[in-house]
């Protein structure tokens, strides 16, 4: 029933379209070496299990990268943005236009929004496969 | 006050337990439907996060039930089905320490199920040393913290009082999923987080005692109803 429910998460992702946010890129800083820098943890052996609950492929380091293009940074805003329907149907959660961290690792996404000061505690990092499909959330 | 109800005659078939109710009133803390299913959940997060441990031990030293070995955070997820069941998901860390946690937020248990609460330890107490993996930023700068008493790069104090507001990760708990994000801390203080439309604007916070404090806040503690397996 969980996977459905995670297909179903998928599929209300995929289809939004409707939301207007403009998110841009977010530029190099320390908090996207902290999150390319847990990435790349991610990638040891240890972590196999973890990364297959995210759907995550092996990749080397050089595979995981920051995005810069504007249209995949808009992408990852409307596929951000949908996530709250998924978990709390009817929410209302306006469209956010900050920028955005995009990595890339490999074909897929993660992303992360830090619009606010920083915090050394921890942040939360959004999966997408290589058709913005979700995949999960971690805490980071 | 906590009184016990039975059902069933000989043979015990339900129990409910009376408990104060939290003001300003909170729908999830006070639902008793559920016989308080959340404020278990949220005690056990304490017991799941080792907080009874030495904030003195570093990664070098084992507790029962955690291969980590310290004191760490935990997290929750509590869904509404469809149904009107409540289903409360406890979440065990990928990898966490006394300053971060790394875990995979569940998803709906099935399609139409509503995520109506999450939330998570905050287990070092103020004042005491946190020993960690991560780096810590003091003062602007980013320095590798003490990951075990004696370690060359002196431990990070958690500064008090750990009745400061949330911070970004509190915060985003609650934004990105749109449900209140509970933070327990080991004083026995409930924060509360409700959800705004960005990250950017003022959360609303609550706190709660749930133990500890003073003679009169202690009445209303609590209780443990089982322990944690």
């Amino acid at each position: 029933m969980r996977k459905l429910a995670i297909l179903c998460l998928s599929a209300l992702v995929v289809s939004s379209r409707s939301a207007s946010a403009q998110n841009t890129c977010h530029s190099a800083d320390l908090n996207s070496a902290h999150f390319i820098q847990g990435l790349n943890a991610m990638m040891d052996t240890s972590q196999a299990a973890f990364r297959a609950k995210l759907q995550m492929a092996l990749v080397t380091s050089s595979a995981i990268v920051l995005a810069s293009d504007s249209a995949t940074c808009a992408r990852a805003g409307l596929a951000v943005d949908s996530i709250a329907k998924g978990f709390v149907p009817g929410a209302t959660h306006p469209p956010t236009t900050a920028p955005l961290y995009v990595i890339r690792v490999g074909t897929s996404f993660t992303v992360a929004d830090l619009n606010s000061p920083p915090s050394d505690h921890f942040d939360w990092v959004f999966f997408f496969g290589p058709l913005w499909e979700y995949r999960g959330i971690i805490g980071m | 006050m906590v009184v016990k109800a039975f059902v069933g005659g000989w043979e015990q078939t339900s129990t409910v337990t009376v408990q104060c109710l939290v003001t300003p009133a909170d729908a999830r803390l006070n639902d008793t439907t559920t016989d308080f299913k959340i404020r278990e959940s949220i005690l056990d997060m304490l017991e799941r996060s080792n907080a009874d441990s030495s904030p003195t031990a570093g990664f070098n030293v084992n507790h029962p039930g955690w291969d980590g070995g310290w004191i760490h955070e935990t997290a929750f997820f509590e869904w509404r089905k469809a149904n009107g069941e409540i289903q409360i998901d406890n979440v065990v860390p990928n990898f966490s320490d006394a300053c971060t946690v790394n875990f995979y937020v569940p998803s709906p248990p099935a399609p139409g199920d509503s995520l109506i609460a999450n939330g998570h330890s905050h287990v070092t107490n103020p004042g005491d040393p946190m020993y960690c993996r991560t780096t810590k930023n003091v003062n602007g700068v980013d320095v590798p913290g003490a990951r075990f008493p004696g370690d060359t790069a002196g431990p990070v104090v958690f500064a008090p009082p750990d009745s400061v507001g949330a911070d970004r990760g509190d915060r985003s708990g609650a934004n990105a999923l749109q449900s209140p994000n509970y933070v327990i801390t080991n004083s026995g203080l409930l924060l509360r987080i409700d959800p705004v439309a960005n990250n950017s604007l003022p959360n609303p916070q609550t706190w709660y005692r749930v133990f500890g404090g003073t003679t009169a806040q202690r009445k209303c503690s609590w209780p443990k109803k089982y322990k944690y397996q």
